[in-house]
């Protein structure tokens, strides 16, 4: 009897619709695991195409990683074990006899796992946490520089140096001169590639970050100088001429590697698994040089995306402009199965590894970021609530030194949906000033020019014809007639925070609001609404903003009796839609 | 107060001194200056006599005559040539192997000439500061007396405000040449330096000193393994190699690619070695060996672009140069 499969992803959101097979991948420590799973993207007849897809995954994944099964839609497990098999042979897989074949029908959402042997297995739980427990994760990185001489007119002598190079790297990694430094918490291992020492758990504990991945271990490629082959003398100079004609062309290789090893992985096979990374990269980038120009810079990225434990590496092309790499994003969102309507693999999204933490990229500013963060419930009684995803900077009255009180709180909503808009990658453009967005109206047309300098009021209409412009960003408008209808448009509303998760205005013949939430129980019809309120004045006090109400819950009807919207007037909500872009 | 150690074998030399009957010697004094720990002496070594056959240091009567008598001395005083001291001490440190240096000078003279000559101890100690590697300012004078025989060390330090003085230190004999830990290192290169038509600046001599400048940052950043294992525990004698980045990158500038003249090889190897001070972290003696690989490649490069320079006056275009090193070794430069 096999044991149970563990699960640490959610296959069921990231396996298709229709037919196609989704690899699922594992670690060798921990058989019966599987830790995330990779939609195939390339196909050859309706089988997978074992070869491209074989060149893809290399890459994608961190080194320790394998394909340890496969789930097929609307298929047999037969053929889900056969589909496996054959791509473990083709990566150069060990054989194994742990196999995980799974399916799923097409019409449900249910996924059954088989043995290899084809019986069915059960499905326990596991957490990100119990994995991380038995993995440590390690990083490198190494510049390499290529330096190569050709004597003029002879093109393709470049491509077989560069290739000749490119293959002594790559078995150079993996000679006896060459070791590894890895820093542990309290003093540095040395590893070799082949070694005879014993197992040792060298792998230090570390905290889990908000991205919920450890401390990687960073690792050095370095070269032992031997003096034993070597031969000795004294330094000796000497000049070369070179042929007439001749050129030197020089080219770098960035290496970047993450690797996932057993915390009790002896030293020289976590060496190991480094340097066969190290080796796919450069194979890679190797080709890639040779095939288009010698001047590309390649990099590799790592990205930490929710549907993965683990980060996945892309390379990307530094001098490419990121329009143009969107093909290899889509593929990446694909591969992973996440939303096609969010930036998650723009290289401002990489991870950035500094010293022995890693960091996403967030921008530090004179506002405050997320003020609703922690706030607790208000009390509606069976209620849903639903919030916006993702960051927004607060912005409200008097700030960078703009007296707009009194009539600048639509601004500052726009402000701070535009700072949602730049924090979620949408784009890099800084949020406009009130004179900017004056402007911007007037040049649409919408406004006359002594619009601009004004202490005019602006309203919902306004703003979606300012994020149109400046962002590209379409918004749906709600209208109702009197404040007592707004609960009636919770459900909208909700919906919209559930799929978009954009911050919304709130504005029409009253003051301006930013709208981030609601909590509202469909039943009973009661309701509340997170308010980020601009017309605040003061410091950037988080403490102050909450207790003073500026952020917080607002019931629709309170437990006096009050209404938070006014009856007698309408309101227009702006709905932001996001892009649909990657 | 400063403890100084000195070698139990210093006690033989400074016999010698004093056997030799002058009135007035002096000399520098090789060591380890500690950084706030123990400083250590290990030898002396007697500045020679001058080009015009006087001493570097006389005793000097009131009225200035000189005099060679130890008797009589009345208010006497010291007068030394400070520049060939310095200038000696300048070559003795350049010839000390990684982990010594010249710490500072030894003096006989009678007491009472000694209590004159502060001023003139600490000029002489400060221009030898200076030329010498050690980064500290201060250098000890250790004073010999005859009648009774007697050691004193004092360091001269240099005010704030500008003025030297001389403070009593404590002076001790302790077996140090025997336990010191010593490491050696081959440091081996073979490296082929573009020289590039377009570039003006390319000349063989800048190429050789880019080249070494860029060589030196790599050995001071490079990690260090003794008898081939990662540096633990209080023992480190052995044989040192250094860990290079793999496959270092250079930085070209300029077009890519470029036309190339030609290539300036330069390949072999320097011999290092440093010693280690007892009860001195192991991080002291690396950094020791480490300079004492820089000092070494410095001396031969400079020797080979000399070579070159004079070659290259004679005829064009260059041709195989070599240049064979010297031995040093630490015993000769002790007194004897």
């Amino acid at each position: 009897m096999a044991p149970a499969v563990r699960v640490l992803c959610d296959l069921a959101k990231q396996s298709q619709e229709n037919a196609g097979v989704a690899w699922l991948i594992g670690v060798p420590w921990m058989p019966w695991t599987i830790v995330s799973s990779i939609r195939c993207l390339r196909y050859k007849d309706g089988d997978p195409d074992y070869a491209a897809e074989e060149g893809e995954l290399r890459i994608l994944l961190p080194g320790g990683l394998e394909v340890i099964g496969a789930l097929l839609v609307g298929s047999d497990a037969a053929k889900a074990c056969a589909v496996a098999t054959k791509i473990r042979e083709v990566l150069n897989l060990v054989s194994s006899n742990d196999i995980v074949a799974a399916t799923r029908s097409s019409s449900s959402d249910g996924i059954t796992f088989f043995s290899q042997a084809l019986q069915p297995i059960e499905q326990s739980s596991f957490s990100a946490k119990e994995f991380w427990e038995s993995t440590a994760l390690l990083h490198c990185q190494v510049e390499l520089g290529l330096s190569i001489y050709t004597s003029s007119g002879t093109s393709s002598d470049l491509k077989k140096q560069l290739d000749g190079k490119i293959r002594d790297l790559a078995e150079s990694f993996t000679s006896s001169t060459t070791v590894c430094i890895m820093e542990g918490s309290s003093r540095s291992f040395l590893a070799r590639s082949q070694a005879n020492e014993e197992l040792q758990s060298v792998f230090p504990d570390s905290a889990l970050f908000d991205s919920s991945i450890p401390h990687p271990l960073a690792v050095k490629l370095l070269t032992q100088q031997s003096k034993q082959t070597d031969e000795v003398i004294a330094p000796v100079v000497h000049y070369t001429p070179s042929a007439e004609g001749t050129l030197l062309h020089t080219a770098t290789v960035s290496l970047d590697v993450l690797c996932l090893v057993s915390r009790n992985s002896a030293l020289h096979k976590a060496m190991n698994t480094i340097t066969r990374a190290l080796t796919i990269q450069l194979e890679s980038i190797g080709k890639a040089l040779s095939a288009r120009n010698t001047s590309l810079q390649l990099r590799p990225y790592h990205f930490k995306v929710p549907a993965s434990v683990h980060p996945v590496t892309a390379i990307f092309d530094k001098n490419q402009l990121e329009r143009d790499s969107v093909d290899l994003r889509k593929a990446l969102h694909s591969r992973l199965g996440l939303p096609l309507d969010r930036p998650l693999f723009r290289v401002a999204n990489a991870l950035t590894i500094r010293g022995p933490q890693f960091i996403s990229n967030r921008i530090d500013g004179k506002r405050l970021l997320d003020v609703h963060l922690g706030l607790p419930r208000c009390g509606i009684s069976g209620g849903e609530v639903s919030v916006i995803d993702g960051s927004y900077e607060y912005y409200h009255y008097l700030q960078d030194r703009m007296d707009d009180k009194g009539w600048g709180c639509a601004y500052r909503s726009l402000q701070t949906i535009m700072s949602w808009f730049r924090l979620q990658h949408y784009t890099s453009m800084k949020e406009p000033s009130h004179r900017e967005i004056q402007a911007t109206l007037v040049e649409i047309g919408d406004k006359e020019p002594s619009f601009v300098g004004s202490q005019e009021w602006i309203g919902a209409i306004e703003l979606s014809f300012v994020l149109d412009k400046l962002l590209g960003v379409t918004s749906k408008i709600l209208s109702v007639r009197s404040g007592a209808d707004l609960p009636e448009k919770c459900r909208e509303l909700a919906a919209h925070f559930d799929t978009q998760g954009t911050p919304v205005m709130i504005g029409g013949g009253v003051l301006a609001y930013t709208l981030l939430g609601v909590d509202y129980n469909e039943f009973t019809g009661e309701s509340a609404f997170l308010i980020l309120d601009p017309h605040y004045t003061g410091g950037e006090d988080l403490k102050t903003i909450r207790s003073g109400g500026w952020c917080g819950w607002k019931k629709a009807v309170s437990d006096t009796g009050r209404e938070f919207f006014l009856r007698n007037k309408f309101y227009n909500l702006l709905l932001p839609q996001r892009p649909q872009a990657v | 107060m400063r403890t100084v150690v000195g070698d139990e074998a210093l006690d033989g030399a400074v016999d010698s001194i004093v056997a030799a009957g002058r009135a007035v010697a002096l000399g520098l004094l090789i060591g380890r200056l500690g950084s706030g720990g123990r400083d250590f002496v290990v030898g002396l070594v007697q500045t020679p006599v001058k080009e015009d056959g006087g001493d570097a240091a006389v005793l000097l009567s009131s009225s200035g005559n000189q005099s060679r008598s130890r008797s009589g001395a009345g208010s006497m005083a010291l007068s030394i040539d400070a520049e060939w001291v310095a200038e000696h001490a300048r070559q003795i440190s350049r010839m000390l192997l990684g982990g010594l240096g010249v710490v500072g000078l030894y003096c006989l003279a009678p007491d009472s000439a000694f209590k004159q000559s502060t001023a003139i101890l600490c000029q002489v100690s400060n221009a030898v500061a200076a030329v010498t590697s050690i980064s500290a300012q201060e250098r000890f004078v250790l004073q010999i007396s005859t009648s009774p025989r007697r050691l004193a060390c004092k360091v001269c330090t240099v005010e704030p405000n500008g003025s030297s003085s001389l403070k009593p230190c404590e002076w001790k004999l302790a077996k140090i040449s025997t336990n010191l830990q010593s490491l050696t290192c081959t440091y081996s290169f073979d490296a082929s330096i573009p020289v590039r038509s377009a570039a003006q600046a390319d000349t063989f001599k800048n190429k050789l000193l880019s080249w070494t400048a860029s060589e030196i940052k790599v050995i001071q950043s490079a990690e260090v393994l003794i008898n081939n294992e990662l540096q633990e525990g209080e023992n480190y004698s052995g044989d040192v190699q250094l860990l290079l980045p793999f496959n270092n990158k250079e930085v070209v500038e300029g077009d890519n690619p470029a036309i190339v003249t030609g290539n300036v090889n330069v390949k072999g190897s320097v011999d290092a070695r440093a010693y280690g001070f007892p009860r001195e972290p192991a991080s002291m003696a690396i950094d020791a060996i480490k300079e004492d690989i820089i000092a070494s490649l410095r001396n031969r490069i400079d020797i080979l672009c000399e070579e070159a320079e004079q070659q290259s006056a004679e005829q064009a275009p260059l041709s195989l140069l070599s240049h064979c090193g010297s031995v040093r070794s630490l015993s000769s430069l002790f007194l004897s």
